[in-house]
């Protein structure tokens, strides 16, 4: 449940636009095409805790290559940590700003975020696990709620034609959500903590599961409700719906509500990554305790969300064109690398064996 | 001591952290107190002399209700909503000035209705205004449109009798009407600009108007049975684009309405006895009817092949006729099913006439035959194709019911 909410807080808010500005009503494809690649992301991620058994990640790869190796890759790694909170931390203040508070100042939200999420932090990784245990069962609420509310503005014919775009869009369109779903290696952090890291593939495969089916449910109630072209426009089509949905004339507008479980969500989300930075920086410079860093590394994401991505044009770009090829490097590529690796060390080895 | 200690520091965190919390109580900067909005129910919009002129209807909080049990303070005296008219250069500087003229900020989340002005809507003003609904944070996207033959602000005026929420009352209105007469749809912001997105690139909205010459926004001017000057529902404007380019009558509506698939009750009047009398002398209620489109490539024109099935309870009977025989019925059938077809070719010319796609046939063909609707996308040759299209209808309409008389009252006569 804790690769769940990992992706599907923003993915729910960001991926229906992008994969509908180029899919349109083809979207539900794209979706599955990136469930594919993303479950082989989830392969490659299990196989490497598989393979170190749970380890602290950096750690291991000292113990197997060298102190220097695992030094410069826990540096790049934690830069692009970093780099992704600030990125989740952004588009959750972006989201607040434009839905709810309008009028507070960026830094005054971006810093309560941070010290709740600190706080949140702090507590450990079983507080979050349990929390976001809690926080997930309201989907058993809401997921009716949301259906029968839609259900006279739900036409299936929205959905035709299909297979209305070639190759190109639907490779164009599977790219960000391929990024996103990537968000499973964190499991590579989360591992030394896993009940049975062994069977940390089949961990990241339920929960790319589950997140994708969750995505394919926002994206097509969202076709079936506005159509390809009305999606185009809205910057959140997920919460568009949410604004139209009805039950007789007693409920209604419950958009403030689904917002508010959406916040409740991303900060699970947040902590989860900001718990995988402060991991990765513990395994980089091999620090015991991780709570003075806790705070200093919250400031500099915090940081890097007010000052970096404070032109919205430039994060939409970063997000919708750019980020999958850092997500894909080191969330698919080093997997596959430390793989490759293994596998070619493991066969040296059998062949040193052999001619001993 | 030291346990003594431990408590002290405790109780003084605890007392720091409420201080602390508190803060958070104010609601940041986006605290708003309710007697500090001006709550929008209705809104119009116009287009004079270069500028935009906006009317907001606010609703009165000092405004009584007739009913016993009225909040304290509140007057009967007072009209229920008042009106700000505001010109801008732009929809949002408009609605900016009204904080000069206004004691309380413009709320727009409870809007119901928006009302344009048909010069406005000529003009070309309607995207603008769909732009503003979708990106601005309070504005609601399911608020009911409306266009207006003279100026929206004469309709935003305009009380009502039996509703004081005047943009309540229209909506309850429009509701009402599709619900049970279907000649118009209700269309909300959201589906004018679906269909504004769409393929069809075209839309209705209905009219309201004012039935005299005089707008009643006075209290007094209520307190009457019969007013000279009331609320209705119009024609239907037709939207292409950007701009309205004209109208369908009631009769023309009613026809789109059977092309469109949006009939969800419906009452005609027709000849029960066609051979001897052309005049309509009974009635039907339509109860349930579906239509079913389906577009036929005819090597250089589409047919579209139109299927209504409906089926409905006789309401009204004004011949000699013995309902106990099936041929009775058929007969009267079969005049209800022609009068559907006169509807549906009626509004068919007209829509034709005005060459806007607001029967949704370009989306129906996209979604049946990609491939084609590719080609003509790509030669921008849809208004050409739309106007060589040649539609086929069928119509079957079952009597199911005929009410709780077997004969008309005529053949006791």
């Amino acid at each position: 449940m804790l690769v769940v909410n990992t992706i599907f807080p923003t993915v729910t808010v960001v991926l229906p636009g992008i994969i509908g500005n180029y899919a349109e009503q083809d979207a539900p494809f794209v979706i599955i095409l990136s469930a594919l690649v993303g479950l082989g992301i989830a392969a490659l991620v299990g196989t490497v805790i598989r393979i170190n058994n749970g380890a602290p990640f950096l750690d291991w790869i000292g113990e197997k290559s060298s102190s220097l190796i695992a030094t410069v890759l826990g540096l790049l790694l934690l830069q692009f940590y970093l780099s992704t909170s600030s990125g989740i931390l952004r588009e959750f203040v972006n989201f607040i700003k434009d839905n709810v508070l309008l009028n507070t100042p960026v830094t005054v939200l971006t810093l309560l975020i941070l010290l709740i999420t600190i706080y949140m932090v702090k507590q450990g990784i079983e507080s979050i696990a349990r929390v976001n245990s809690i926080v997930i069962m309201p989907l058993v609420f809401f997921t009716p709620l949301y259906l029968i509310g839609l259900s006279g503005n739900l036409n299936i014919h929205r959905l035709l034609p299909l297979f209305d775009h070639n190759v190109a869009e639907f490779t164009l369109g599977s790219l960000t959500p391929i990024s996103w779903l990537s968000e499973v290696a964190v499991l590579l952090f989360l591992a030394p903590y896993l009940k049975s890291p062994q069977k940390a593939r089949f961990i990241g495969w339920l929960g790319l599961l589950s997140v994708s089916l969750l995505l394919m449910f926002s994206v097509i109630t969202s076709l079936l409700v506005f159509g390809p072209d009305y999606i185009k426009l809205t910057t959140y089509p997920g919460f568009s719906t949410t604004s139209v949905l009805h039950i007789g004339k007693f409920i209604e507008r419950m958009d403030i509500l689904f917002i508010s479980y959406w916040v409740l969500s991303i900060y699970l989300k947040f902590s989860i990554f900001l718990f995988a930075t402060v991991e990765c920086f513990k395994q980089t410079f091999r620090v015991k305790g991780s709570t003075p860093y806790i705070g200093a590394l919250g400031l500099v994401i915090a940081l890097e969300c007010l000052f970096t991505w404070h032109d919205p044009a430039k994060f939409n770009a970063y997000s919708n064109e750019a980020c999958y090829l850092v997500f894909i490097l080191f969330n698919a590529l080093l997997p596959l690398a430390i793989i490759l690796l293994h596998r070619f060390r493991q066969s040296k080895s059998k062949k040193n064996g052999c001619e001993t | 001591m030291s346990k003594q200690t431990t408590s002290g520091n405790k109780f003084i965190c605890c007392l720091l952290c409420l201080f602390v919390l508190s803060t958070l109580l104010t609601g940041c900067w986006d605290d708003r107190e309710l007697n500090e909005l001006g709550i929008t129910s209705a809104s119009g919009y116009d287009f004079e002399d270069n500028q935009w002129v906006a009317t907001y209807q606010v609703i009165n909080p000092f405004a009584g209700s007739s009913s016993s049990g009225g909040g304290g303070g509140a007057s009967l005296s007072a009209p229920p909503f008042l009106t700000f008219t505001v010109k801008g250069k732009t929809i949002m500087d408009a609605i900016e000035k009204t904080n000069m003229t206004s004691s309380r900020e413009m709320f727009f989340s409870h809007s119901r209705i928006t009302v344009l002005g048909e010069k406005l809507a000529r003009k070309g003003g309607i995207t603008q205004l769909i732009d503003i609904f979708l990106r601005k944070q309070d504005a609601r996207e399911t608020v009911y449109v409306f266009i207006a033959q003279g100026k929206a602000s004469d309709i935003i005026n305009q009380l009502m009798q039996l509703t004081k929420n005047q943009g309540v009352g229209i909506q309850l209105m429009i509701e009402q009407e599709s619900k049970l007469v279907s000649f118009y749809p209700g269309v909300r912001l959201y589906e004018l600009a679906m269909a504004l997105s769409s393929e069809s690139k075209s839309a209705v909205i209905p009219e309201i108007r004012l039935t005299g010459k005089e707008v009643m926004n006075e209290l007094t001017e209520t307190n009457r049975t019969d007013l000279p000057s009331r609320l209705a529902l119009g024609k239907l404007g037709i939207i292409k684009g950007e701009r309205m380019v004209g109208w369908l009558s009631d009769k023309e509506a009613l026809g789109l309405s059977f092309l469109t698939n949006q009939i969800q009750r419906a009452t005609l009047s027709f000849a029960s006895q066609p051979k001897v009398s052309q005049k309509p002398d009974a009635s039907l209620i339509l109860q349930e009817a579906k239509t079913t489109i389906h577009p036929i490539w005819a090597k250089d024109h589409y047919i579209m092949d139109v299927s209504v099935k409906g089926t409905g309870v006789l309401t009204e009977l004004g011949s000699v006729m013995d309902l106990n025989k099936r041929a009775a019925i058929s007969q009267m059938e079969q005049t209800v099913e022609s009068n559907i077809l006169g509807l549906m070719e009626n509004s068919w010319q007209a829509v034709k006439k005005l060459n806007a796609d607001v029967t949704r046939f370009a989306v129906k063909i996209h979604r049946s035959d990609r491939k084609h609707w590719k080609q003509i996308e790509k030669d921008k040759s849809w208004d050409t194709v739309f106007q060589k299209i040649e539609i086929r209808p069928h119509v079957e309409i079952k009597i199911v019911r005929v009410g709780l008389s077997n004969k008309s009252f005529k053949s006791i006569e």
